[in-house]
């Protein structure tokens, strides 16, 4: 059964237990995408399941204004990438006050260049491959480090497998746009990860 | 094809979404720029190295329950199964108006009234005249009720001594009747004695030849 029957299914009893069934069949297959789309993005684990249950929130109390029911997919993406935005835009007005408190102490020093603490781990253990949950969370770190703009694009090409159509649909920019922001997003991560001297061969190895 | 050109095609060749045509062309400007190859390869890579972090489980597994419906609901389900919500909206709409017009009715100091076949309907922004008439009425009311037990009052106090008068003027004859009798009867006493004693002289007198005395 397609999404699209599943969403049909739902809208024509959402009451009924046949409609609910559907929804939450719904819900169990795209629970999991969302949540690592959602904890690539924002990369907090406890934050990323709360976002995950307002997303499918949303889609319970909206899907009835889903026109093109084959849209689905970006749709949903679309619901979590502006949830994220919105968390994202709220903690930074939150957090702007403390920050230039911590600027003017120079404890941010540190935190703006998380590839010193990395690369004194990996002088500490110059004999010890790069773990695959070292490794994630390298990778976790570099994502944060690259505009969010180009982040989103990427996690929904690399880890979620959509067109570059679906992703300039759920983010509603032109298909060239998203493949701009693609290209100059892997080349920042590229960069970040040569910066931490992330050896590419050395993981390739240990994959 | 020029480097910046060939940037966006690159993206759809490492994606695999690229057209035959412009794979052609890609693969030859690759071929004949070293920089763009390398280039090429190392975003690859860097695509590869993305790969490493795998998916996790949330653990989530969550379930939508339907909100139980209130009885109302059930109610008006149960009654237009399927008009429900026409007739929801009517029946709001409805019950808004008429307590709308309650409302403003109660602000206009409306009477409605049912007499003798007639609805009368009256309306006033001021306080009902017939308010302070009634005030006026319990007050007069008041003071006709306090005249009356005045006059009650005044009655039984009157009656009070009147019956005592009586009592005591009945008392008075009938201690004068009792002195009446009692005087009679110490007077015919004395009549007797008087006789007894006038028989017994005279019986002496004749007994001592002497002439009777009167």
């Amino acid at each position: 059964m397609t999404d699209g029957d599943l969403i049909h299914k739902f809208l024509s009893g959402p009451n009924t237990p046949e409609g609910v069934a559907a929804f939450n069949t719904l819900v169990w297959r795209w629970e999991k995408p969302m949540y690592n789309f959602i904890l690539r993005y924002f990369g907090k684990r406890d934050e990323a399941r709360d976002l995950t249950q307002q997303v499918f929130i949303k889609v319970y109390r909206n899907l009835t204004h889903l026109k093109n029911r084959e849209k689905f997919s970006s749709w949903i993406y679309q619901i979590a990438a502006n949830l994220c935005r919105d968390l994202i835009k709220q903690n930074r007005r939150r957090q702007s006050f403390s920050l230039e408190n911590l600027q003017e102490s120079g404890a941010l020093d540190e935190a703006a260049h998380p590839g010193l603490t990395l690369q004194s781990e990996a002088a500490l253990h110059p004999d010890k491959v790069v773990s695959r949950n070292e490794l994630r969370d390298i990778l976790e770190k570099a994502l944060q480090e690259i505009p969010e703009e180009q982040r989103v694009v990427i996690i929904m090409k690399e880890y979620q497998g959509l067109k570059f159509a679906e992703i300039a649909e759920a983010l509603g920019v032109s298909v060239n746009t998203i493949k701009s922001r693609m290209y100059y997003g892997l080349s920042a991560l590229k960069k970040i990860l040569t910066q931490w001297q992330i050896d590419e061969e050395v993981m390739l190895y240990d994959m | 094809m020029t480097c910046d050109e060939s940037k966006i095609l690159l993206m759809d060749f490492l994606y695999n979404e690229i057209e035959p045509e412009s794979e052609k062309l890609v693969r030859a400007h690759l071929q004949s720029c070293s920089a763009c190859r390398s280039e090429y390869e190392s975003l690859s890579r860097t695509s590869l190295t993305l790969k490493a972090w795998e998916n996790e489980d949330p653990r989530l597994h969550l379930v939508f329950v339907p909100e139980s419906k209130s009885w109302l609901a059930a109610l008006k389900e149960k009654l237009f199964p399927n008009r429900a919500p026409a007739w929801g909206k009517l029946a709001g709409l409805s019950a808004g108006i008429a307590i709308g017009v309650l409302f403003i009715s109660a602000l206009l100091n409306t009477e409605i009234s049912f007499n003798n076949g007639n609805f009368v309907y009256r309306t006033s922004l001021l306080p009902r005249p017939s308010a302070s008439v009634d005030s006026q009425l319990v007050v007069q009311m008041q003071q006709q009720l306090d005249e009356k037990y005045q006059q009650l009052l005044l009655a039984s106090q009157q009656q009070q001594r009147d019956e005592f008068n009586r009592t005591l003027a009945k008392f008075a004859s009938d201690i004068d009747r009792q002195r009446q009798s009692d005087l009679m009867l110490v007077g015919r006493g004395l009549d007797e004695f008087q006789q007894r004693n006038d028989e017994l002289l005279n019986q002496f007198l004749q007994s001592v030849k002497l002439p009777p005395q009167r």
